[in-house]
């Protein structure tokens, strides 16, 4: 079975394993449905649909205009502005610095590593 | 008498379900603990009859174990997870009362030690919260998990979401607080992610300890709960029926890759679906099924 070729995930960036649909038709790359965004004139990949927002954007933002996306609801979609995050800062929830680089492709590692030895040599352990 | 030793909140977590339990029947409980999680907190352990004793977070915390087993102002001894203290202290001490060993799930590579194993004859009872690990005893009291608050001092599903900030009627995605630092500031960012991927689908919130805890009191206003595996998360959600996604973290002593069910697994791939739960919950606390067994034991 042919498997989508697209690499996405909202934490990491992952190989998908769901089976190919259609090809993209800007990058002819082999997707699936979920990675699948439906363009004027055709189906393009959730790569493509990001690199089309931010043009789109860009272009909105140098004419002075509002810019929504139109990909905004697609569960595989992440654009660059978002909404909701002003929650953190309110009423009962936390105002935490946020540092993108806290949470990496290394830190995944140690979500699957092996038992690691040094019972009872840590008073934190648990 | 608890003996919450270990780090994160979990140990002590459990261990105020169990106290908090004791105490309705007319106990009272002192619980030693070295949570670094403990200052965040404290304000908010209110519970008539549970006394936190804070020890300190180093090796120096064995000279004030042994000071507090010599007391004889106590009636059982309940031991936290490690049947030789979260140092190996234990073996060297003596204890004048009955002995309660609390045995959650435990890495395979600790709990069969023939020292670990050689300990646990020392425990008069074994009490299992909701799951069990390697260990055996001759007298074995399976409970369901131990949770913080019966299902009446929830808040009702409107009183959450007003406390939550979420009037309207959009799922509501939580993110939970952990005790450790650089895991908190790991979901912080994945909150963020959440954020983005949702738009206005859904709100998300991220928990905070010293706002928020304990988190359990909201859940029927949460839709779905993000966080990581560990025990009060895992079975919190559980008994509110909150659906949850978590991360199974690697830790020195717990499994919790082996606590998530499959549906419960973050998948780093696909975003999680909030879908709005049941506003209703029944579930039953085992802590209380606990204390009755320690009561028993000791004949109170």
């Amino acid at each position: 079975m042919a498997t989508c070729e697209e690499r996405a995930g909202f934490l990491f960036s992952h190989a998908c394993k769901e089976r190919v649909a259609v090809d993209c038709k800007a990058c002819k790359k082999s997707i699936c449905e979920a990675h699948s965004h439906l363009q004027e004139g055709g189906i393009i990949c959730s790569s493509c649909a990001k690199k089309t927002e931010r043009k789109e954007r860009r272009q909105s933002e140098r004419s002075g205009r509002s810019y929504q996306s139109s990909y905004r609801r697609s569960p595989y979609f992440y654009h660059d502005h978002y909404h909701g995050y002003g929650y953190y800062g309110a009423g009962y929830w936390g105002a935490h610095h946020i540092d993108r680089n806290d949470f990496t492709e290394a830190d995944a590692e140690s979500l699957t590593g092996d038992a690691t030895e040094g019972f009872e040599d840590d008073v934190g352990g648990s | 008498m608890i003996y919450a030793l270990g780090g994160g909140l979990g140990h002590l977590q459990r261990s105020l379900s169990l106290a908090k339990a004791a105490a309705t029947r007319g106990h009272s409980a002192t619980i030693l603990s070295n949570s670094p999680a403990y200052g965040r907190i404290c304000d908010r352990i209110q519970f008539a009859g549970v006394r936190v004793v804070q020890l300190p977070s180093d090796k120096s915390l064995v000279t004030e174990v042994r000071r507090w087993l010599q007391r004889d102002d106590h009636d059982v001894f309940v031991v936290d997870t490690f049947p030789r203290g979260v140092l190996g202290e234990l073996p060297d001490m003596d204890w004048r009362m009955p002995a309660c060993l609390v045995h959650r799930d435990l890495k395979v590579a600790y709990a069969t030690r023939p020292d670990v194993v050689g300990c646990v004859p020392r425990f008069d009872l074994m009490l299992c919260p909701g799951e069990r690990g390697p260990l055996e005893h001759r007298r074995v009291i399976e409970t369901v998990p131990w949770v913080l608050l019966d299902a009446g001092e929830l808040l009702a599903r409107r009183e959450a979401r007003v406390e939550l900030g979420c009037m309207d009627s959009r799922p509501v995605v939580v993110v939970c607080d952990t005790a450790d630092p650089a895991e908190s500031a790991g979901l912080g960012y994945l909150a963020k992610q959440l954020s983005r991927s949702y738009g206005d689908a859904a709100h998300v919130l991220r928990a905070d300890l010293e706002r928020t805890w304990p988190l359990m009191r909201l859940h029927l206003g949460v839709d779905l709960l993000i966080g990581a595996a560990g025990y009060n998360t895992v079975h919190e959600a559980r008994s509110t029926r909150t659906p949850l996604r978590a991360i199974a973290r690697e830790r020195l002593y717990d499994c919790q890759d082996r606590r998530l069910r499959p549906d419960e697994v973050l998948d780093e791939v696909t975003l999680p679906s909030p879908i709005t739960r049941s506003p209703d919950v029944c579930y039953v606390n085992g802590a209380h099924d606990a204390v009755r067994s320690i009561e028993e034991l000791v004949g109170a």
